[in-house]
């Protein structure tokens, strides 16, 4: 589904060069679930915003489904964002002035999808998510979890083949983070997809089918021993 | 997308924003506001003054007299002159430019007239007629605009055939003409002659006289339906009747024009040169006072004007004022509109700068709509569009309070009864207007928030969407 080829990203600050992806070659299997591990300032949301299209100044190569991501024109890489990719936030973002219903059909509307069809896939999914009450609500009557469900709805609304989390426990408390991560668990089996979570802590990177470790600007498959994710060697 | 999610997320920015862009709109208001009331005025000052105070004609036309007339209140003929024959007016035709000459032609013989008193006024102690000296003048049916006509006809009525001196055919009886008046050695139709007064003159009366003991005020309508009898070679000053004796001739109001001779009544050309062979020396040849040039085109006047005054002839005082007075007051107007461009550029950088406030604070907004399908493309257009909504509002608004500044100054002048002219004429919208100002609101509206627009389509979503 996704392979990178060669893959660098730097950055520059002030006169610093950092070089925060190192050459990377990575590929990634439809239906996987990877947590992606490293320490803080590592490069692990840099490497998602790749890889969802969001950044686009990287040297190397990112195929998704084949398609170079360079190569795409605005509206393309617009229109992959809306249909086979799906973004989690540590903080959330939602809108404000929308209900939590409106939230979730966001993406529809950005796309050719009936107004009757899409809210009848929110709804659906709110109910999944266990927020089928809060449809009417503003999200700043929310709780923290509940944000993140909400926001865990949006990102399945059109269907995405792949979901990425950058840190999606990482603004909740120890119990809701649990029961977040059982939802990520439950609905990945249930709509078939590839899961990358990005997360410094070792529970959430514990549901994964594989942990890499991103370091030096390289990433290496990595174990989790002793509650800590090292490097195999 | 579809339409409504796009006017869905328009509703909610302005929504949210709303008291930030009526604040930030306040300039564009005023500007728009500034803007029709002094193209208002421009236009209605304009119109006063060229068409009502000073008779001016549409820009593509002149009036022209022999040089030796236009010497202002002091009108008197040059012997030297000898005037505008149709000689002269065949010369103007073939002059470069041209596309119609009107000859103006004043009744060379005294006359009255006696206008029969409404028996509502008589009832308020006033005469049953009242006896005035005529100038009359004779002017060209094409000449004037049919809108001033109100429907009746502003033509010469031709007498019907006369019978011939040798009668062909062998009737017993010669027909009785009962719709022929004989004056002089000329035949007229007994229709009443239709006759013109000035625009000028019955707002002058409208606008001093009107209103004040118990003088009513005067429409159209109400002109149009004046008959009275004109008694040409009659006049209160001459004790001898006139050599060529008195016509009396019916006479109608059928129109009130800009074209109309001030002081006096005008009537088709056809009466005047008929009744000038009757009263005057049969044998030299009929002279105009004035003529009205219509140039194919506005920009040909000047050509026009310098071959005119190498042939003997220049504009009429009155025009020559009027054209000064009317650049004048052009120029003015201008200078006002300019400044409220100026006001409308000021409030186009203030809606800038409120349009990169927002994107700064929606940034998260923006960045999560990047993520999830939007184009860049829709984002700028989500701004600009905004942009466009606060235009049309503010460019209403502007409008609604010009119009209660105008409205309120008529009213105001119109209490105080101490102008020329109708106050109601002070302020003129040309159709356009509206447009023009829903039309600049926009566009100052769209350039403010174009940079911002940019700006927020060039936001880059990783770096706000993983930033806290
Ligand atoms: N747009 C940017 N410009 C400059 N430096 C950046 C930019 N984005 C990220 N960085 C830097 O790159 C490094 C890695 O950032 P990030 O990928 O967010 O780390 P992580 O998510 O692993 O904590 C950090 O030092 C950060 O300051
Ligand atoms: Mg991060």
């Amino acid at each position: 589904m996704i392979r990178l080829e060669h893959v660098s990203r730097v950055f520059q600050d002030g006169t610093k060069r950092l070089e925060i992806l190192n050459e990377l070659d990575w590929s990634l299997e439809t239906g996987q679930s990877i947590a992606v591990m490293g320490r803080s300032g590592s490069g692990k949301s840099t490497l998602l915003n790749i890889l969802g299209g969001l950044d686009r100044e990287y040297e190397g190569k990112v195929f998704f489904d084949g398609q170079e991501l360079k190569q795409l024109n605005d509206r393309q890489i617009a229109q992959l964002r809306n249909q086979k990719i799906g973004y989690i936030f540590q903080s959330f973002h939602l809108l404000d002035q929308l209900t939590c219903e409106e939230n979730v059909m966001l993406p529809s509307w950005f796309a050719e999808m009936s107004h009757d069809a899409a809210l009848q896939r929110a709804k659906d999914l709110l109910t999944r998510v266990g927020l089928a009450h809060k449809i009417g609500t503003r999200p700043q009557r929310l709780s923290g979890g509940e944000k993140q469900r909400v926001a865990i709805a949006r990102a399945l609304m059109m269907k995405p083949a792949l979901l990425l989390c950058d840190e999606p426990t990482g603004n909740l408390d120890e119990a809701t983070g649990e029961e977040i991560l059982q939802l990520f668990l439950r609905l990945q089996k249930e709509e078939h997809l590839t899961l990358i979570l990005v997360t410094h802590e070792i529970r959430t990177a514990e549901i994964a089918d594989q942990v890499f470790v991103l370091q030096q600007g390289k990433l290496v498959q990595g174990k989790l021993e002793d509650g800590h994710a090292v490097a195999h060697s | 997308m579809r339409i409504s999610a796009f006017f869905r997320l328009l509703s909610l920015n302005i929504r949210r924003n709303a008291r930030n862009l009526l604040l930030s709109s306040t300039g564009i208001v005023i500007g728009i506001a500034s803007f029709v009331f002094f193209v208002a005025l421009g236009y209605g000052v304009r119109q006063i003054v060229s068409h009502d105070l000073l008779g001016a004609l549409p820009v593509n036309q002149i009036a022209i007299t022999p040089k030796s007339y236009a010497a202002g209140m002091f009108r008197f003929e040059s012997l030297l002159s000898r005037g505008i024959t149709e000689d002269t007016l065949a010369r103007f035709r073939a002059l470069p430019g041209v596309k119609r000459v009107y000859g103006k032609m004043n009744l060379k013989a005294p006359a009255r007239a006696v206008v029969p008193i409404p028996a509502f006024l008589q009832q308020q102690g006033m005469a049953s007629a009242f006896y005035t000296e005529l100038v009359a003048q004779g002017i060209e049916p094409e000449a004037i605009d049919k809108k001033d006509l109100g429907g009746l006809d502003f033509i010469f009525h031709p007498p019907p055939k006369a019978p011939t001196s040798q009668p062909t055919t062998r009737s017993p009886k010669p027909p009785i003409d009962r719709d022929v008046v004989q004056c002089g050695r000329f035949r007229f139709s007994k229709k009443p002659v239709p006759v013109l007064i000035s625009r000028r003159l019955l707002d002058l009366y409208n606008s001093t006289l009107a209103g004040t003991r118990g003088f009513p005020k005067l429409n159209d309508q109400f002109v149009r339906a004046v008959s009275f009898d004109m008694y040409v070679g009659s006049s209160a000053f001459q004790r001898d009747r006139h050599p060529a004796g008195v016509c009396r001739m019916k006479c109608r109001v059928v129109g009130v024009s800009n074209r109309a001779i001030l002081l006096g009544i005008s009537l088709p050309l056809g009466y005047i040169q008929r009744l000038n062979l009757i009263y005057n020396d049969a044998t030299s040849a009929p002279t105009y006072q004035s003529v009205i040039l219509e140039a194919h085109q506005a920009s040909e006047i000047p050509q026009l004007l310098a071959t005119l005054d190498k042939m003997g002839f220049t504009l009429e005082s009155g025009q020559i004022f009027a054209r000064k007075v009317g650049e004048m007051v052009f120029l003015f107007a201008l200078v006002l509109t300019l400044i409220s461009v100026i006001i409308m550029v000021i409030a186009a950088i203030s809606i800038g700068h409120t349009f990169f406030m927002f994107v700064y604070e929606r940034r998260y907004q923006i960045g999560l709509m990047r993520a999830i399908g939007a184009t860049k493309s829709l984002i700028r257009r989500l701004i600009l569009m905004e942009a466009a909504v606060v235009g049309i509002v503010s460019g209403a608004l502007g409008l609604g309070v010009a119009w209660t500044a105008t409205h309120g100054l008529r009213w105001a002048l119109e209490r105080s009864q101490r102008l020329p002219f109708e106050a109601a004429k002070l302020f003129s919208f040309p159709s356009w207007l509206p447009w023009a100002a829903l039309g600049f609101s926009v566009l100052f509206c769209l350039i403010g928030a174009f940079f911002p627009a940019r700006r927020a389509a060039a936001l880059d979503p990783a770096r706000v969407l993983t930033e806290g």
